[in-house]
């Protein structure tokens, strides 16, 4: 009989309680999305700024002058992105010019800002030029750079506002020490790959790139405060939404409660049916959210956050848990908060007839 | 040893804004034996459907005693007063009110369940009593004045209480209605349960072995 | 008797209408707060980003092309081509010029560098580190590289260039540097250009100023004979991340388009101001900085989109619930207005101005408390308070008005297509 009640009723009222319904529902999509928003912020936030190229860099220390090769491998193999590049100075048409051996490939994640006419990579035999050299030695795609230590066709022209302008860069060949290793690490990876390296590689300062860590950081720091203030406040005007909307909707069965009263019903009976009631709309709800709310987080993990891997981006299914005990509570609290009236309501004023 | 039904200066006063408080009963002595009929009537506003409320502890009294069946109901306590109420009392109203959700069926059932527990079985034999069989898993809102009023009396019946207050069970109803719910009120009388009825009509009156006339709050006339 | 039953339904039941109010309130808080955060936390992000680095660096036009790494360059450093000091400050005159955070010239130049240890060849930089200049335009700021210097580690002090002095014998060190010339820093004395120099500290940036000697720009000019003369200028500039229109060739556009590309703060054409005011140099983003700070604006505003317009749709959802309750309640009044001869049209505009009334009441108290809100948002993540935008206030009585009258719209509609008869007896 319990749960015939509570079911017919919530049938009965569908009209009225599809507003309720849809509050919780509102709801607990919303928190869906924030929590899966919110749940690894930083993380996919550092997922992002990995194309914000290097922020960190291998240099020689001490009195060395070059960086072991071997240190790209062992940096990838503490999980992070490392790029060689080895410069000289050669010559082309007599004058002196900054030759840079890239390892593209490597180097394609670091180079992302890179502004490029052609190609973004040579091959053996191939070469890119920085604009201002390009324009000091009159040089345009396809053409033969003919560099003293090695001639090659010009693949492409780039510009990045840094070194790299005045620069010719060639395919990195099998040179064993490199001038610098650019790094790209999530920050909190930076101080054990700083004491990995300084005990493999001696002769090797892993320099942080202040400017970058420490602005990412901020950055981090402050868009998680303000989402996270945000996101209690849209949670708390939520909840006092759907708390104002059970409170109306105990308001309107004033008589309702009479009766059950009048037949000799408990006033704790009668709060357990109201109860129930209440649950069983927020779990319905519940579930058409959290469905919901998946699909956004899915859609605003791919437009914000592209770089997120697995397999749905950006959505936790694990957001079902708290999504539910907060949505579970709100509608628990929404229909406590009220039931007091239960008690309080004199059947025999409202079953007067007015 | 008291009466079955025993009240003794039953007073009832309401707070009224700015005057003194407007007084719905006014010490009212009233002592019924077990089986009796007792029709209360009188004019509007005279305190006889407060009487009625005090009577099946939907309402408290601001002073004086009740005592039915040996309880004294200003004694009980909230749950107390729930149990009594499902176990001794049966409400036929007016207006019905029959929950507009639930099927004539499950109205009877829903007055089980609030006693103890349900038992299909004997609603529908309850509904067959006041010949709604053939309605039972209709809608109120399906079923004309008579028929709810009929579920009503049904819901009332349906936990074997000691009592039946009824408000105007007739002040709804039509003439072929009106004798039918006379009919299943005289039945119950005459199986032997105690009914206050609340009625306007003297016709109606005429059924019950006794009538009582309040006025102001007070009883005039027995 | 318009007015009069407006008012009457207010006084009779003020709870009720509170309750209406708060909700309107709520809701246009919630949404000020939003649109306030939204329009503000991007600002303030762009303004976080500035510690990046100068993303903007203007050089002499036709410079010869630089041979340089590591710190040591291979070709002398031509000195025919320099930009003057005095103009420097005229960066800070241009049209976009309270979106320059800051600038920083420097005059370079290699030498030998000896320590009681050991000797070695090093790239000094004369630099301004903090000095007060003053624009053509009357603008008064401190330019230099401290501007540019809040992420970078320095021990022992900067010095104070607030006075020029080309006799003064200071220097700082980058960390790199001073490991190499295994000097006592701060403290120590190097020798360059035949002088001993104080180091007043030395600076960890992680980059290229890690292995440089920072002097006044004053002592280097006097030292290599250079007076006035300066190589480069660093600046860092708040910019509009760059959109398809911002690449457009500006050889090509229209005169209209021309201009709204030159009213805006992108990159570019903030450097062909500067281009402008600096004659014969260039100006060459630096797209290292522009491009990280492009795509974290990016990121950031396309949460806060995203946020705002959670918090839009749960304040609506909020009026929308609260209106539908009310009106609900008081069918049985519309009833009884319809039973005696009210036009649709009249009880619908008795609701209407009933509910227009409280969106106001509720949109004015909201914008309040979402100012409010605003504030304390920007307080606990920025350490600042925002700023308002002016016309933000009466915008969201606006809205609030047309919300509570959307929310109230539905239901009113719904409870006068109603029989009368059946909610007069209670049965709907």
């Amino acid at each position: 009989m319990f749960w015939r009640f509570v079911l017919s009723g919530l049938r009965y009222r569908r009209r009225r309680l599809l507003v309720t319904f849809s509050a919780l529902a509102v709801a607990s999509a919303l928190a869906t999305v924030l929590f899966s928003v919110y749940s690894d912020l930083d993380r996919k936030l550092r997922g992002e700024f990995r194309q914000n190229g290097a922020n960190a860099v291998l240099a020689p220390a001490g009195d060395s002058a070059t960086v072991p090769r071997g240190a790209v491998e062992e940096a990838e193999r503490a999980g992070v992105a490392a790029a060689p590049f080895l410069f000289a100075v050669g010559r082309l048409g007599g004058e002196p010019v900054v030759v840079a051996a890239i390892d593209f490939g490597r180097a394609a994640t670091l180079t992302g800002f890179w502004r490029v006419e052609g190609e973004r990579r040579a091959a053996p035999g191939e070469c890119l030029a920085g604009s201002e050299a390009a324009k000091h030695f009159g040089l345009a795609s396809g053409q033969r750079v003919d560099l003293d230590s090695a001639p090659c066709i010009l693949r492409g022209i780039v510009t990045t506002g840094g070194p790299e302008d005045a620069q010719i860069l060639v395919p990195l060949g099998s040179a064993e020490s490199v001038s610098l290793i650019q790094i790209r690490a999530d920050a909190p990876r930076l101080p054990e790959l700083r004491e990995r390296m300084a005990r493999k590689f001696p002769g090797v300062d892993l320099r942080l790139l202040y400017a970058v860590t420490e602005t990412e950081a901020n950055v981090v720091l402050k868009v998680g405060k303000v989402l996270f203030l945000l996101s209690v406040l849209i949670l708390t005007i939520t909840t006092l939404c759907v708390t104002t909307n059970f409170s109306a909707l105990l308001l309107e069965r004033r008589k309702e409660i009479g009766i059950l009263k009048a037949i000799g019903a408990g006033e704790r009976a009668i709060a357990s049916l109201f109860f129930a009631e209440s649950l069983t709309l927020a779990l319905s709800s519940t579930f058409a959210g959290y469905a919901a709310g998946l699909v956004a987080a899915f859609w605003i993990g791919k437009r914000i956050f592209p770089s997120a891997s697995g397999v749905l981006p950006g959505v936790d299914l694990l957001a079902f848990f708290p999504v539910a005990a907060t949505t579970l509570t709100v509608a628990a609290l929404a229909t406590l908060l009220p039931a007091s009236r239960i008690w309080r309501l004199e059947a025999a004023q409202v079953l007067r007839g007015d | 040893m008291p009466a079955f039904l025993e009240l003794t200066g039953v007073s009832k006063y309401y707070p009224s804004a700015g005057g003194p408080p407007v007084r719905a009963l006014d010490g009212v002595n009233l002592s019924a034996p077990r089986g009796e009929w007792i029709a209360i009537m009188g004019p509007s506003g005279s305190g006889k459907t407060t009487l009625l409320n005090i009577l099946g502890c939907l309402d408290q009294a601001t002073s004086g005693t009740v005592t039915i069946d040996g309880s004294e109901t200003g004694r009980l306590n909230r749950s107390a007063l729930a149990r009594f109420r499902a176990e001794t009392i049966g409400f036929v109203f007016q207006q019905f009110h029959l929950l507009p959700h639930l099927s004539a069926l499950e109205n009877v059932m829903l007055a089980q369940y609030f006693h103890s527990m349900t038992d299909e079985n004997e609603a529908r034999r309850t509904l067959d009593h006041v010949g709604l069989a053939d309605r039972a898993h209709h809608l109120p809102s399906q079923l004309s004045g008579g028929e709810q009023q009929r579920v009503s009396i049904a819901r009332a019946l349906v936990n074997d209480p000691k009592i039946i207050l009824a408000d105007e069970p007739t002040g709804n109803l039509d003439h072929a209605n009106k004798d039918i719910v006379i009919g299943l009120l005289s039945g119950l009388h005459k199986q032997g349960r105690t009914i206050l009825m609340v009625t306007h009509d003297p016709q109606v009156g005429e059924f019950a072995d006794r009538r009582i006339r309040l006025d102001h709050g007070r009883i005039v006339a027995a | 008797m318009f007015l009069r039953l407006v008012w009457e339904s207010i006084r009779r039941s003020p709870r009720r209408k509170l309750m209406t109010v708060a909700a309107v309130a709520l809701g246009s808080a919630v949404a000020t707060a939003m649109l306030g955060v939204m329009l503000d936390v991007g600002d303030r992000v762009n303004h976080e980003l500035r510690s990046l680095g100068a993303n903007l660096l203007v050089m002499p036009k036709a410079a010869s092309l630089p041979v340089e790494f590591g710190g040591i360059s291979y070709r002398p450093v031509s000195t025919a081509n320099y930009i003057p000091e005095d103009a420097v400050p005229k960066i800070k005159s241009i049209f976009w010029s309270l979106n320059i955070m800051g600038f920083a010239p420097s005059l370079r130049a290699h030498t030998r560098i000896g320590s009681s240890a050991v000797q070695l060849t090093a790239p000094v930089e004369g630099v301004w580190f903090r000095r007060p200049v003053e624009s053509p335009g009357g603008i008064r700021t401190l330019a230099g590289i401290r501007n540019f210097a809040s992420t970078w580690k320095v021990e022992g002090a900067w010095i104070d260039d607030s006075e020029r002095n080309d006799r003064a014998a200071e220097c700082m060190l980058g960390a790199s540097l001073a490991r190499r010339l295994k000097v006592a820093s701060p403290g120590g004395t190097v020798d360059m250009y035949g002088a001993p120099f104080l180091i007043t500290g030395t600076l960890d940036t992680g980059g290229d100023e890690d292995d440089r000697a920072f002097v006044r720009a004053e002592v280097l000019q006097r030292l290599v004979n250079r007076p006035g003369q300066m190589d480069a200028v660093q600046v860092g500039a708040l910019t509009k991340p760059e959109d398809d229109f911002a690449r457009r060739d500006i050889k090509k556009m229209t005169p209209v388009e021309y201009d709204r590309w030159y009213c805006t703060p992108y990159i570019r054409s903030i450097a062909h101001q500067i281009e402008e005011a600096l004659p014969s140099t260039a100006a060459k983003p630096v797209w290292r900085v522009a491009d990280s700070e492009g795509k974290m604006l990016g990121k950031v505003s396309g949460l806060m989109f995203l946020v705002a317009v959670a918090a839009l749709l749960s304040a609506g959802l909020t009026v929308w619930s609260v209106m539908t309750a009310m009106v609900l309640e008081r069918r049985p009044e519309i009833a009884i207005m319809q039973a005696i001869g009210g036009g649709a049209w009249l009880i619908a505009a008795l609701f209407f101005f009933e509910v227009a009334l409280e969106g106001a009441v509720g949109g004015l108290i909201g914008s309040l408390a979402g100012a409010a809100l605003i504030d304390w948002v920007g307080r606990s993540a920025f350490d600042s308070s925002g700023g308002i935008p002016p016309l933000l206030g009466p915008m969201v009585v606006a809205v609030a008005v047309i919300v509570a009258i959307g929310g109230a719209a539905n239901p009113i509609r719904r409870a006068l297509s109603m029989e009368p008869a059946r909610v007069l007896r209670g049965d709907a």
